[in-house]
């Protein structure tokens, strides 16, 4: 098992060279460059500009150029931001956006399964059902829909959490911003969990679990829940990506310092090196996820293991 | 037809009709500017019904209008999707073996990707403005799940007994293709086309949202909540007309979606 | 011992409407065994599932049921489940769970209701494992469901099912998804726990045979109710309702006549030379070859792993043939491609064992039936295809009325006619018949034999029947081969091969199947003790491929693989370095 595992760590390294090569050429090709949205400069200053960043080798000259920088680990100088190197960018960032995004995934797995196990467990149940339905909305609404209302209800006329900026080690600034990002995917398990664990209260081993007359909390917990799981897993991976890559959303409408709006901010304008930078920690982050949820996968599943 | 089916979808003509009508029965057209009326609640008086934005635009007209840009953006992108989706996924789940295992590592590779990377490749590429290349490029992404779907339903129909004795009576592949598959697909792929639409609306918004995504003067639902988020503490309304309309837009999509499928899908032969 | 006794009266389960058990009453005395035969729908197994309060939430169950002194209708069955009374069902692969080790499960009942502690009921799981005499007890307990084979599956259920001392065991087809042979060891045991427990065994069944091997007495059903009800003996000898009667003369014999083989020889329409099928590193057909005459039935037997449905698969082309000949009418057709093996459709046609599976759903029976004739005969306007189909119809016993219906609607036997009719509808010469009637009730069954044979009499069509049933093989087949891991190890008239086998593996095969002849039956079945099953296919054995179970094996065997030779007529041949030996 633990090969199989480092066999598929090692599988990653071609899948981000692919994600790498795929950026670094795409986002040049868009029009306009990294100085256009400044004053109009004088075309020599330009030509000096470009020089000083590489700008005006060949492309491919470039590429190999930054993968051997990537290979000694170092992400370049943003362009926009003179001052600062791409890493310290991003590093300043990274931590709060992990958190919450790490935050906000544990919450909607946590939830989402407790919640779709005992609406199946107990289908005439009226206040899961209800729940259920109304995780509906979790599901349609986008989090620049929510985030904003729920700032509206619980930040300004309960003011019960605290909306707006951040303050390092104040975890009130965070709640409101994790619950709006957890909700989808909550909602989404949740209904996903239900429908499978459905499916398999109904399978034949299950039948003969009653049969054998063990207690209803044990045929569920250890006969039932793991194979439900499975299909949820499979979900999980890109789940768990998405939500941690989409904490800018709730950056941007909580005005929390991440590090994503770096990215859509960057692709604007034209930053070369910091959105290289962005897609590179989230395409990592992604691809982990992936593979963790492969892993638990075979977990679940004894079929799946490598004999 | 269930009531589960009738009623979104009673809901939904309600709202495209009304979105569709808009022009004649408004007085005032989306971009508009009431010099008078700037950033009032809904009233009657100047015609103002789910009152003014910022500028003094009415928000009913530019409502209406980002109804119609979603709800036509919705569907033909959707199309496009189901369009590319079934055809990858019928071949890909029929052919079997490298073919299939080649197409489907694509999707899982693009599926990999992390979805905000795709918006960058959307809002670098893009011509801005231009609503033609946003209906293109997010159908281009929708395809994604119809293909596996269908790839899914493929594999499963093409070992089945009937497709098998197809062959031995002397069908050709094309003939099973057409004759076997596409009918006893198209059930999911119906009700899944349904489900996409709020996922593509959902994803223009979140462009709109970035400002990547539909121009001013025109509006979506997505920079109509952008712009009423920002003014949410003096002005909810702002917020809630245009969340509300997508909210309603969006439920009525996924409850069709669920109804046929509950109906159409997978399992219910 | 009226402690254990099982006394049921007057059970009925509804559901709604729909009364599944109408008025069943019965006792079951402990050290005997109470068969239920009945078809799909009878309702036998709703009977013990309501004894259990296993049935669904919405089932209505009335009467009264007392095992012993305990109430099992009023307390839910929840009381007794699992340990006075246990149940094991049809399928051990789904009835397991799949992420929870052998040794586990069965240490669950222990842990549940006899309180022990995890290692002490293992210790227990694994002395219960030894009693349902499983292979490599140490192994076994510590893996998982689908690493084991169906019979060591079911003896695990077995074991689970004993783990608290039920008194009375209910067993809803236990061997149903099982091979012959391994059947035959799964009644043994059965037997012998009955007898060395003093345990009730209630066994449900749709085979007559099963039936004649263990039941002392038998109880048959129909629509919910039991129509007879008598010891085993009157039962098999002197069925008193027709019901019972018609279940009876609707099972295939063991000793029915075989179609007499040809007087003259006729031409042969099939040749298959050395034909092997290889998928990777499993090799499925090992140079199978055999011919069939214009007009012969050949049956092809053999049990799980035997290669026999892809065989079938290659010689209609449609599954891969990776050497060997295909020689049809005159013409080898293993090479084949495109629009001339397309042509090649109208002569050779299929009927599969799934009948709901064989028909697309989004099609009407009319349209399923003129199929063949769309794609084979452009030519042809609408309305002659349109009598065709019509004509189909009425040919295999449908009423015209069919033709609009969608398969979803049909019964399994009515499909399958359906499929018979879309097969012959062009005229074939050959028609293949891979398991086509062993999903289906015995008299319909009997009725789509019928028809098979009809068909074959009439329009001479040749017949390659594949089946695990030998007693139907016999009937419809003038000559028969015997596969075993993708070989075949014997051929020849159906008549000698069955009254006398040369190989092992043959006599195995004839010797599991039940007999429904009541008397003996369970001390000639406890006396066979065949041994094991069929290996993988990905671990063949060395040599002969069945030495590896053969009580008559020899070093040599084990060496290189037997050739087929004749053995005794000139169409009997058989592939056994010993056949002369123990043939004496």
């Amino acid at each position: 098992m633990l090969g199989y595992a480092l066999r598929r760590v090692v599988g990653l390294v071609p899948t981000l060279f692919v994600l790498v090569t795929l950026s670094f050429f795409v986002i040049r090709l868009a029009p306009g460059g990294p100085f256009d949205q400044e004053q109009v400069l004088s075309p020599a200053i330009r030509a000096n500009l470009d020089a000083a960043y590489g700008l005006d080798q060949p492309l491919l000259v470039q590429y190999g150029r930054y993968l051997g920088a990537l290979v000694r680990g170092d992400l370049g100088p943003s362009l926009r931001f003179k001052d600062y190197r791409v890493h310290e960018l991003i590093g300043r960032g990274l931590p709060l956006s992990l958190t919450i995004g790490l935050a906000a995934a544990a919450l909607a797995v946590v939830v989402g399964v407790w919640l779709g196990a005992l609406a199946a467990w107990r289908p005439e149940s009226r206040v899961l059902k209800g729940l259920i339905n109304l995780s509906l909305l979790g599901v349609i609404l986008p989090g620049f829909v929510v985030g904003p209302l729920l700032a509206l209800v619980f930040g300004i006329y309960w003011p019960v959490f605290r909306i707006a900026g951040y303050e390092p080690g104040e975890v009130s600034f965070l709640v409101l911003p994790v619950i709006t990002l957890a909700l989808p995917v909550a909602a989404y398990v949740a209904r996903m969990m239900r429908d499978s664990m459905r499916e398999v209260l109904r399978s034949n081993y299950i039948r003969t679990a009653r049969a054998k007359g063990l207690p209803a909390r044990v045929v569920l917990w250890r006969h039932a829940l793991r194979p439900s799981l499975i299909p949820v897993v499979s979900y999980l991976g890109p789940a768990v990506a998405f939500i941690i890559t989409g904490s800018l959303v709730v950056e941007a409408v909580f005005g929390l310092p991440g590090s994503g709006r770096y990215l859509v901010q960057g692709a604007i304008d034209r930053d070369y090196p910091l959105v290289m930078g962005m897609i590179l920690v989230y395409g990592v982050v992604t691809l982990v996820c992936n593979l963790l949820a492969d892993l638990l996968y075979g977990w679940l599943d004894p079929r799946v293991r490598p004999a | 037809m269930t009531p589960r089916i009738r009623f979104p979808l009673l809901v939904l003509g309600l709202l495209a009709a009304i979105a569709l009508a808009a022009p004649w029965f408004s007085s005032w057209s989306h971009d508009a500017i009431d010099w008078q009326h700037q950033a009032v609640p809904p009233q009657f008086e100047a015609g103002h019904w789910l009152g003014t934005d910022r500028l003094g635009r009415d928000l009913f007209a530019r409502g209406m209008q980002a109804l119609r840009v979603s709800l036509a953006l919705g569907v033909l992108a959707t199309l496009i999707s189901v369009f590319i989706g079934v055809t990858w996924g019928a071949v890909a789940g029929f052919a079997g073996g490298r073919v299939d295992a080649a197409m489907m590592r694509f999707v899982d590779i693009v599926y990999a990707l992390p979805y905000v990377f795709i918006v960058i490749i959307l809002s670098t590429l893009l011509p801005r403005g231009s609503l033609a290349a946003l209906f293109l490029a997010i159908g281009a992404v929708g395809w994604l799940t119809m293909a596996r779907i269908v790839r899914g339903q493929t594999l499963s129909l093409r070992h089945r007994e009937f497709v098998q004795a197809a062959i031995a009576s002397g069908v050709r592949v094309p003939g099973i293709l057409w004759r076997h598959i596409v009918p006893n697909v198209s059930g999911t792929v119906i009700a899944y086309a349904t489900l996409t639409i709020p996922q593509v609306i959902l994803f223009e918004s979140f462009l709109s949202f970035l400002g990547l995504g539909v121009q001013e003067p025109f509006a979506s639902l997505g920079s109509l909540i952008n712009e009423g988020a920002q003014e949410m503490e003096s002005s909810p309304w702002m917020l809630l007309v245009p969340a509300g309309l997508l909210t309603a837009m969006l439920l009525a999509f996924n409850a069709l979606g669920e109804g046929l499928r509950a109906r159409l899908g997978p399992g219910d032969e | 011992m009226s402690d254990h006794r099982l006394q049921v009266e007057n059970l009925s389960v509804s559901y709604g409407e729909l009364r599944a058990v109408e008025d069943v009453s019965f006792t079951l005395a402990p050290g005997r065994c109470l068969g239920i035969i009945g078809e799909s729908g009878a309702g036998k197994s709703q009977v013990f599932l309501a004894l259990m309060g296993l049935t669904a939430a919405r089932a209505t169950v009335r009467g009264r049921a007392r095992l012993g002194a305990t109430d099992l209708i009023a307390a839910g069955g929840e009381r007794v489940r699992g340990r006075e009374v246990a149940m094991i069902f049809q399928d051990p692969m789904t009835s397991l769970t799949p992420h929870l080790r052998i040794g586990d499960q069965i240490a669950e009942p222990l842990v549940a209701h006899r309180g022990m502690d995890w290692s002490d009921a293992r210790i227990q799981a694994a002395a219960l494992l030894d009693q349902v005499r499983m292979t490599d007890v140490p192994q076994r307990l510590r893996q998982y469901p689908h690493e084991l084979s169906g019979g060591m599956r079911q003896r695990a259920m077995i074991a689970m099912a004993l783990a608290c001392d039920a008194k009375l065991l209910i067993a809803d087809e236990p061997t149903t998804a099982l091979d012959v042979s391994v059947q035959a060891q799964i009644l043994a045991l059965l037997s012998e726990l009955i007898r060395t427990r003093g345990m009730g065994l209630a066994l449900i069944t749709h085979d007559m045979g099963v039936i004649a091997a263990l039941a002392d007495e038998v109880m048959v059903m129909r629509n919910g109710r039991v129509v007879e009800h008598a010891d085993v003996a009157r039962i098999l000898e002197t069925p008193a309702h027709e019901y019972t009667q018609a279940l009876l003369a609707a099972t295939p014999r063991m000793d029915a006549p075989t179609p007499p083989a040809a007087g003259e020889r006729r031409p042969t329409a099939l040749k298959v030379r050395e034909v092997s099928v290889r998928f990777r590193q499993l090799l499925a057909v090992d140079g199978v070859s055999f011919e069939v005459a214009d007009g012969e039935g050949l049956g092809i037997v053999g049990e799980s792993g035997s290669g026999k449905s892809t065989l079938s698969r290659a010689l209609m082309r449609l599954g891969p043939m990776s050497a060997g000949e295909v020689v049809w009418l005159g013409r080898e057709i293993g090479h084949l491609k495109g629009e001339a093996l397309r042509q090649l459709r109208d002569s050779m046609q299929i009927v599969f064992q799934d009948p709901l599976a064989s028909l697309d759903p989004a099609m009407s029976i009319a349209e399923c039936i003129a199929e063949p004739l769309r794609a084979l005969r452009p030519a042809m306007g609408a309305e002659e295809r349109q009598q065709h189909v019509t004509r189909m119809l009425a040919d295999v016993g449908l009423d015209a009325s069919f033709a609009s219906r969608r398969s979803p609607t049909l019964s399994g036997g009515q499909c399958q006619r359906v499929a018979i009719a879309r097969a012959m509808i062009l005229g074939p010469k050959l028609l293949v018949c891979d398991e086509a009637v062993s999903a289906l009730d015995v008299s319909i069954q009997a009725q789509i034999l019928e028809l098979l044979e009809r068909i074959k009499r009439e329009q001479g069509t040749s017949l390659v029947f594949v089946s695990h049933n030998l007693a139907v093989v016999r009937r419809l087949c003038e000559r028969t081969l015997v596969m075993y891991l993708g070989r075949v190890v014997e051929s020849g008239p159906t008549e000698t091969v069955f009254r006398n086998p040369r190989h092992p593996y043959t006599r195995l095969l004839l010797d599991s199947v039940p007999r429904l002849d009541p008397r003996g039956e369970r001390e000639r079945l406890a006396a066979l003790a065949p041994r094991g099953e069929t290996p993988s296919a990905m671990h063949r054995p060395s040599g002969c491929v069945f030495q590896s179970r053969c009580a008559a094996a020899q070093p040599r065997c084990a060496q290189s693989s037997p050739e087929l030779e004749v053995a005794g007529e000139e169409s009997h041949q058989v592939a056994c370095w010993r056949w002369r030996e123990l043939a004496n």
